[in-house]
């Protein structure tokens, strides 16, 4: 085949990929937007301290939405919930700014993005928190039934035990709700991303498991200490390696 | 009594544990800046490899590392001594 009749050929065939991908995003955009009906039932402001009967009616209309619209069907990239457990989570920056929101529906499907229509919790795409903001969480285990007797839970992260705790839970409540204000429990601001893995165990139900990934903001990075202390270990090395520590001529008698 | 002068001769002084411990800072340092940055992920493993390697290689800076010139001139040798006090004359007969 001629040089000429081979570059027409490729020509013709980018042409054709191009149309094609021209018809198919003004397909996508005809359809209904996914992301605002489940965006619409995310509180843009922040909602205050939820209550359990608030946070079960979010749940359930979130739910339907899920289900109705997300194509999010399979784990992958750090991203899992396992167990008879789930619920939401949103997250406001230190103004009240919505910055994330996520749900998961207890059953095994991953985590969903409730914003960006999206597997959530991924390396890819973290749940974004704010360190000088809060989170309104709503929490079922399981969601119909009794609750987790004697339960214990731990978070880690990093290698390294965040926090834990448990509860006797002589009522089996299977429900909870509330809001974590960062801002007050965190001692400092600072800004990372890390993996977060959690696990609850009790009596009388199957281990609750999770992993995701996890994004804290604290404003501009150097000016957190983590990133003051990193600058001065930094510099300090790099100084200390450059004027002190080269080899030096000396005078021996 | 001799006094045997002494020259002063130019020699080099290696600084390999400087090196290292100054290499273990600037990783540390290194490995916290990325990871506020948010190019790494917060990670222990992470902190106390780059640490090491910075370690190891700040070692090997401070023992092969071209050598800098001396901060002072070699230092002045010490005045002659004097001569031996010569023996009287012998006394004439």
């Amino acid at each position: 085949m001629r040089p000429t009749t081979v570059l027409r050929a490729m020509l013709a065939t980018g042409v054709a990929f191009g149309a094609l991908a021209l018809c198919g995003s003004a397909f996508a955009q005809n359809q209904a937007d996914p992301n605002e009906t489940l965006r619409a039932l995310v509180p843009e402001g922040q909602p205050g301290d939820l209550d359990v009967t608030e946070g079960d009616a979010i749940y359930k209309q979130i739910a339907s939405a899920v289900g109705a619209s997300t194509d999010v069907a399979d784990f992958g990239d750090g991203s899992e919930l396992t167990g008879p457990c789930g619920g939401f989570a949103f997250s406001y920056d230190g103004d009240g700014k919505l910055i994330d929101a996520a749900a998961d529906l207890g059953n095994d499907s991953p985590p969903v993005d409730l914003l960006e229509n999206q597997q959530a919790f991924t390396s890819g795409n973290p749940f974004k928190v704010d360190t000088r903001g809060v989170v309104a969480y709503f929490g079922f285990s399981p969601q119909t039934g009794d609750g987790p007797r004697n339960h214990k839970w731990t978070i880690k992260t990093a290698g390294v035990s965040l926090d834990s705790g448990g509860d006797s839970n002589g009522d089996a409540k299977n429900r909870n709700a509330g809001l974590v204000d960062l801002g007050k429990e965190l001692p400092l601001t600072f800004s990372f991303k890390t993996k977060v893995s959690g696990e609850m165990t009790s009596e009388n139900l199957p281990p609750c498991i999770g992993n995701g990934w996890v994004e804290f903001e604290g404003g501009f990075p150097l000016a957190t200490v983590p990133g003051i202390v990193g600058t001065l270990f930094l510099a300090g090395g790099l100084i200390g390696l450059l004027f002190n520590s080269r080899p030096a001529m000396t005078w021996k008698a | 009594m001799t006094t045997t002068l002494a020259a002063t001769q130019p020699t080099v002084r290696y600084h390999p544990i400087r090196g290292a411990v100054y290499g273990l800072l600037f990783g540390l340092g290194l490995a916290l800046v990325l990871m506020v940055f948010k190019v790494l992920a917060l990670s222990v493993p992470i902190m106390i490899v780059l640490g090491l390697v910075f370690s190891v290689l700040g070692g090997v800076w401070g023992r092969f590392a071209p050598p800098r010139g001396a901060k002072t001139p070699p230092p002045e040798p010490p005045p002659s001594p004097m001569a031996p006090p010569q023996p009287p004359p012998a006394p004439s007969p």
